[in-house]
């Protein structure tokens, strides 16, 4: 009982901060930034007490389904903490994030109750400590790609305000055009280096597993992992292609263009992580 | 009866020895005693700020007051009458109020088109324009008290300018809580929402005015240091020498175009080459990098469809002061405080018996 009161105050503190994060960026609240901030580390602690109690419980954190997308759902709040304490009008990014956190603890809540009294284990962790590194791999990749939709939705929305000369661009606190675009840029990059890197991890492990018949594998023994993989290629290549209008020729499409395909990226990650976990 | 005010040039030479004279409270009663030694006159008094200074008279009819303006100066200065005569400016009656009340509104919030507008052009006078001067309730109080006169019994000018001071005090409540108000604010917001790190930014003015040299003050305080100013005009020199940038000719507008963030049009002859077509010849060069474009120039002359190219935001003069109009403490806009120029004119021209 207690994990579900924790759990659901936890998903309201994040809504209440992340409503309250989109106040201060939107709309110049000025009020609300230290009740925002205070607010959005208040559920990031309860969410690190709700994952350790049920690490607790289990003996240690158990690498499957609902403990990845609580995991996920973690990593992307740490991140967006981090910049939101250390960094001046970051309040866009945790607006971002807290619907997708959200989203992640829901999945996981679900999925733990769809797979009560499962026989679960941390069986795969023994039989492939690289495990670890290659969850955390992505999910520093989903925290980076997060990262990018955030700046690239408020480019979105600044930069339509003003094209419409709009007064609200007088006070809204966001960062600069330019800043969101940088940040976009790279947070993708640093992204798609972690998630090469993890995907690596996990198609050596494939071809481990399947000796020389790896594609046969795939649709045989391993068949569970199809979802993922095809998931992880179509993210990838969507952030390819992204990198590649981003630095090599940039003046070929729009910003707006970009920013709209760092977004579809970020909803194909949110979709793999379900994915995954499911 | 007639009110009428007679001025002196400030860009001409002759203005600084002339506001020396009249400088002290000494100098300006020798300067009405003089001038009031004319039939005509019954009533003088001088309106003086460092940067101009006016003489205010009421008259029995309406006779050649800037002559004897002129004279009573001439006479106490070593400069030739036909030398202050020809620096002169003139407004009489209705259009000598219109003058005060717009000086009086635009020390307190900025006008676009009335203070100069009525006796002289404009254009001539622009880079004098008093925006929130403090000082300026105190200079009508002056003007109030130091009242030249031949008669007793009320004070016309001293009513005139009394009334003018409570008009500057009531315009100066309604207008002048937040400098957020100024244009200024906007162009300085519209940067920091564009761009980091302004210090590196480059700024390429199109020609030179007044506008472009509020702006680019309004630049420089937000730390924005690089500029450079294409045209052959003087304005374009002195906002160049002012802001210790690089003048270039027209012939290298691409190239500047391509290392600018910023484009401030101030003057129209040079607007039609902004056109959707340099930008396509300059696209690769600047890569993805945004634009600012402002044009300060009245008519707009800035071809609109730049707009629709990716990465180019382009700010109208009108779109600025609708802005800078709409924030919150500046209730009025310019066209509003016109409007109470005009109603304060017409009530000030009734009570005075002048005819409108």
């Amino acid at each position: 009982m207690i994990y579900i009161v924790l759990l659901v105050v936890c998903i309201a503190l994040y809504i209440v901060s992340g409503v309250a994060c989109a106040l201060v960026a939107v709309k110049g609240n000025q009020t609300l930034k230290h009740f925002a901030k205070y607010l959005y580390l208040a559920a990031f602690i309860l969410h690190s007490v709700f994952i350790g109690l049920s690490s607790v419980s289990t003996a240690g954190t158990l690498l499957t389904g609902p403990n990845i997308a609580m995991l996920g759902a973690w990593v992307i709040a740490g991140v967006a903490l981090v910049m939101l304490l250390f960094k001046n009008k970051a309040y866009t990014y945790a607006m971002f994030s807290a619907p997708a956190i959200v989203i992640l603890i829901l999945i996981s809540f679900y999925l733990h109750f769809s797979m009560y009294g499962d026989a679960i284990s941390n069986a795969v962790y023994y039989r492939w400590p690289m495990l670890v590194v290659h969850i955390v791999l992505v999910f520093l990749a989903a925290a980076c790609f997060m990262v990018s939709a955030a700046a690239s939705g408020t480019f979105l929305y600044q930069s339509h305000l003003m094209q419409k000369h709009s007064v609200q661009i007088l006070r809204v606190d966001t960062p600069a055009l330019n800043t969101l675009s940088r940040v976009g840029r790279v947070a993708i990059l640093a992204g798609v280096v972690l998630f090469f890197v993890a995907m690596l991890i996990g198609f050596i492990r494939l071809v481990v597993l399947g000796d020389a018949h790896v594609i046969a594998n795939v649709f045989t023994t391993e068949q569970y992992l199809l979802p993922r993989i095809i998931f992880s290629l179509v993210v990838f290549a969507i952030y390819c292609l992204y990198l590649v209008f981003a630095y090599f020729i940039p003046y070929s499409v729009s910003g707006k263009t970009r920013a709209i395909l760092s977004l579809i990226g970020f909803v194909g990650v949110v979709v793999l992580i379900v994915v995954s976990a499911w | 009866m007639a009110v009428v005010v007679v001025g002196i040039n400030p860009k001409r030479a002759v203005f600084h020895a002339l506001s020396s004279l009249v400088q002290t409270t000494d100098g300006k009663k020798r300067v009405l005693a003089n001038i009031v030694e004319d039939r005509a006159i019954q009533e003088a008094t001088i309106l003086y700020r460092p940067y101009r200074f006016e003489l205010y008279c009421v008259t029995n009819e309406v006779t050649d007051t800037a002559s004897t303006v002129a004279r009573a100066l001439a006479d106490l200065s070593a400069i030739s009458f036909s030398e202050v005569l020809a620096s002169c400016y003139y407004a009489e009656n209705t259009d000598a109020l219109d003058h005060l009340v717009s000086l009086v509104a635009d020390s307190c919030a900025e006008l676009e088109s009335k203070p100069f507008a009525i006796i002289s052009d404009a254009g001539e006078f622009t880079s004098y324009n008093t925006y929130e001067d403090p000082g300026f309730f105190a200079a009508l109080q002056k003007a109030a008290q130091g009242v030249q006169r031949k008669q007793a019994g009320e004070s016309t000018l001293g009513y005139l300018f009394e009334a003018a001071g409570s008009f500057n005090q009531q315009l100066l409540q309604e207008t002048q809580t937040p400098s957020a108000s100024s244009i200024n604010f906007v162009i300085q917001t519209l940067v920091q929402r564009m761009f980091d790190n302004i210090p590196r930014r480059a700024t390429l003015f199109l020609g030179g005015s007044h506008h472009a040299q509020s702006a680019a003050m309004a630049l420089m305080e937000i730390g924005a240091s690089r500029f450079a100013v294409i045209g052959t005009s003087q304005e374009s020199h002195n906002l160049s020498t002012l802001l210790q940038a690089r003048l270039c000719a027209e012939n290298v507008l691409n190239l500047e175009l391509a290392k600018a963030d910023m484009v401030i049009v101030a003057e129209t002859a040079l607007a039609p080459r902004l056109d959707k077509k340099i930008f396509k010849q300059i696209r690769k060069d600047r890569r993805d990098r945004l634009l600012l474009v402002l044009d300060l120039t009245p008519e707009g002359s800035v071809d609109n469809k730049i707009t629709n190219l990716d990465g180019v935001y382009l700010y109208r003069a009108q779109d600025l002061l609708m802005m800078a109009a709409s924030l919150p403490g500046a209730p009025n806009n310019a066209a509003s405080v016109e409007t109470q120029i005009a109603a304060k004119v017409v009530d000030l021209a009734t009570e005075l018996g002048i005819s409108l």
